[in-house]
């Protein structure tokens, strides 16, 4: 197990607004400890995608028209050996972090602090 | 046909004095209950339906009673109420023609006469009626106009008989005393209609308005059966319109893009919320997937050109959108989010749209790009050095220029400064950049003696992150003599704001970097709270006043003293004087009078590459003090 803690955590990026993802990927490129699999438009395409790949870590957009962050966190912790599960949101009201919490994220993040708080949470969450 | 009343029944029945209705207690008693129902504001048809049971309870025959209500334009009749009446009579009056040879309820309501029809199965005038009659089960039938108080026909009041007959004076007047209370309930429902009407729709285009589009889409988030789409409109020159060719003109532009509109929205909800926006509600398979491509063709449709009072208007909108229930659980707060929308679609350019969602992405999806792609551009050589001259007031000699970082990424393309600056220091990169800016001067430096030029002073500006490094004396002191140059051919320019967040500990800094002998200049003067008492202790070489001022010393009496008192400030206690943002030859001359001892700005030089300040300066040499030629300045010429 601690051999494969040092392994890049395969990652599925899903945000239906586009200049996030890429955002996101040019974030992550340089981060050892992640590498992304897949990314995905919508809700819908991300979960065909992770059921696809099996990554280890789903960063998944709060609000999405076909099926929002919340409801992807719930079906993905309701199967067998989940993901990890990071809902992004622009919300930084509680209401809407304990709803992704509830749901059974991992963590929530401000979309305003990714650039800060996307790794240091990753590192944690890599352990 | 000649079916006109007077040669069907006048006689007896042409004035109801002849009748009277023995108003028992019963009738009263119904009579009022109908009157209670209305008040209580009762739908219309229910109340006519009462209104002719009532009246069927009470007749003499066994008659079934009926009424008919006419539509806006009073040329034709539908059933509103006929308890008793088999099926087939709703479909045999309906749309009943206003007319000299229609139905006898057509004829009554055509003549605004009672109609009595004795037995349709005799009397040859109305032989085309027999077969209808006759499925029906009816012999007799009359009818009585329903006329408003100003005589306007609201309907008629119809009753039937199985047997034939001959209406008496009393069934003549109970049918009045119906028709009457008919009348009443009637009028009450078109007052009503007509302020519903005031209160909800728009006078201009009869759609609805914001009240009921914010009503109609609280009930709709409320019924959860789907998502629901909420689309604000702003056209953009409705104001360039009205001022150009009279808001009676505009009115008509906004009836004829009511129009337009209403062919776009399918079974979604048009309105008018305001002036020039109109607000559409999208339900159900509008929204989804396709959605960009309907809006898009929403837009296009919408920038098709218009003809008004043979006139042909070209009108363009944008629009914002928000998504319920995510975006807003409720009308008030959809109908925010999608201004808040349509705001950074109007900031985008015309005749566009944004979604709220990706709105309030946008900003922070940004940023995130351009801190990723910030932490690289050093090493990928994304940065540059421009140069903006600073001349002499009097003479027009370049004596200095600023060094101005400029960032150009393949993905971001040019950022502005104003953007990225914040970044590099929040992210403490600026410390490298800082760095790397001194490097890059003192290069170019060394390049510009190498070729024979004399080059003037440059300027370079320090971050706070870089005045709070203890050892930063040391470093520029190290850089420089690393490229043999001179302190004194460097200015160092600190804005007034970060000298006075801890100005004991700034005046520290400043007296180990005058140490150096480097010059030292303090940037946006009067844009920050400056204590005098430390100022006169800083060792500064130059105040530079912020553009906000020079900007208006020609027009503002106050910016102009306040700019003579920052020079007189500045002379007194040492210290040269540079004007920042200089456009106009006006203000020019308003600092040479004033004494100013330099300027910057578009008047003199924009920031310019290397090459181009190279040959500014070779210019300079060759020709003397001269302003700058390629400066395009939108005021005065430049030319002294």
């Amino acid at each position: 197990m601690q051999m494969e803690a040092k392994r890049p955590l395969r990652t599925v990026l899903v945000d239906d607004y586009p200049p996030l993802l890429a955002a996101l990927a040019t974030l992550l490129r340089t981060y050892r400890g992640v590498e992304i699999v897949g990314r995905a438009n919508s809700g819908k395409d991300g979960l065909k995608l992770i059921d696809e790949h099996k990554p280890d870590l789903v960063l998944v957009d709060f609000s999405m028209p076909d099926i929002d962050g919340v409801a992807v966190t719930r079906r993905l912790k309701a199967g067998p050996k989940p993901p990890k599960v990071v809902v992004m949101s622009f919300h930084a009201e509680p209401e809407y972090r304990d709803m992704a919490m509830h749901a059974g994220a991992d963590a929530y993040l401000v979309k305003t602090e990714l650039y800060h708080e996307l790794v240091p949470l990753l590192e944690r969450i890599a352990v | 046909m000649d079916r006109r009343p007077l040669t069907v029944s006048r006689g007896p029945f042409g004035s109801s004095s002849a009748g009277e209705v023995v108003a028992d207690a019963k009738l009263l008693e119904g009579e009022q209950r109908v009157f209670e129902r209305m008040a209580d504001g009762a739908e219309l048809k229910p109340v006519l339906e009462e209104i002719a049971r009532l009246c069927g309870r009470h007749s003499r025959h066994h008659t079934l009673y009926a009424v008919l209500l006419a539509n806006e334009a009073g040329d034709r009749l539908d059933v509103a109420a006929a308890p008793g009446l088999p099926p087939e009579y709703f479909g045999f009056a309906a749309g009943t023609l206003v007319a000299a040879d229609s139905n006898p309820c057509g004829v009554a309501a055509w003549s605004k006469q009672p109609v009595m029809v004795e037995d349709f199965a005799s009397d040859p005038r109305w032989a085309d009626m027999r077969a209808r009659a006759e499925a029906l089960g009816v012999r007799a039938g009359w009818s009585m106009p329903i006329l408003s108080q100003r005589g306007r026909l609201l309907g008629t009041f119809a009753a039937y008989s199985k047997e034939p007959a001959r209406p008496a004076p009393q069934d003549v007047a109970l049918m009045e005393r119906f028709a009457h209370i008919a009348r009443i309930a009637i009028e009450k429902h078109h007052a009503e209609r007509t302020i519903e009407r005031m209160t909800n729709y728009d006078g201009l285009t009869g759609l609805p308005n914001r009240s009921l589009m914010l009503d109609n889409l609280d009930d709709t988030l409320l019924r959860k059966e789907s998502d629901i789409a909420f689309l604000l409109f702003n056209l953009d020159s409705m104001k360039q319109i009205n001022d150009t060719l009279g808001y009676e003109f505009g009115d008509r532009c906004i009836q004829a893009m009511a129009e337009r509109l209403g062919e776009h929205v399918g079974h979604g909800m048009l309105a008018r919320v305001g002036g020039d926006e109109f607000g559409m509600v999208l339900a159900g398979a509008d929204i989804g997937p396709g959605m960009t491509e309907r809006v898009r063709a929403l837009l296009e449709g919408i920038t098709q050109p218009l003809n008004v009072d043979e006139r042909t208007v070209f009108l363009t909108a944008s629009l914002g959108i928000s998504i319920g229930p995510r975006d807003g659980a409720d009308a008030d707060t959809l109908f925010k989010h999608a201004d808040v929308a349509l705001h950074r679609a109007k900031q985008r350019g015309r005749n566009g749209f944004q979604f709220f969602e990706a709105a309030m992405n946008a900003p922070a999806a940004r940023r995130l790009a351009l801190l990723g792609e910030l932490r690289h551009a050093l090493e990928r050589g994304e940065f540059r050095v421009y140069y903006q001259p600073q001349v002499e007031v009097a003479s027009g000699e370049m004596t200095g220029a600023e060094a101005l970082l400029r960032w150009k990424n393949p993905e971001q393309g040019e950022v502005s400064p104003a953007e990225f600056i914040p970044l590099l220091e929040e992210t403490g990169l600026i410390l490298t950049v800082g760095e790397w800016v001194l490097e890059q001067v003192c290069r170019d430096l060394v390049r510009l003696q190498e070729a024979g030029l004399r080059p003037p002073r440059l300027a370079v500006n320090l971050s706070a992150r870089q005045f709070m490094q203890p050892d930063l004396a040391e470093r520029i002191e190290a850089t420089l003599a690393r490229h043999h140059i001179s302190p004194d051919s460097i200015t160092l320019e600190i804005t007034e704001t970060l000298l006075m967040r801890d100005p004991a500990d700034a005046e520290h800094m400043l007296k180990r970097l005058k140490a150096v002998n480097v010059r030292i200049a303090l940037d946006d003067f009067g844009t920050g709270y400056s204590s005098l008492a430390y100022l006169k202790r800083f060792p500064v070489d130059e105040l530079k006043v912020d553009k906000s001022f020079i900007s208006g010393v020609t027009q503002s009496t106050a910016d102009a003293a306040i700019t003579d008192t920052v020079i007189r400030l500045a002379h007194n206690l040492g210290m040269q004087v540079l004007a920042e943002g200089v456009e106009h030859e006006a203000q020019r001359s308003f600092l040479e009078v004033h004494g100013c001892d330099r300027m910057q700005g578009y008047l003199t030089g924009r920031p310019m590459d290397m090459d181009a300040f190279r040959a500014r300066i070779e210019s300079g040499a060759a020709h003397g003090a001269r302003p700058d030629p390629g400066s395009h300045s939108p005021g005065a010429p430049a030319a002294r």
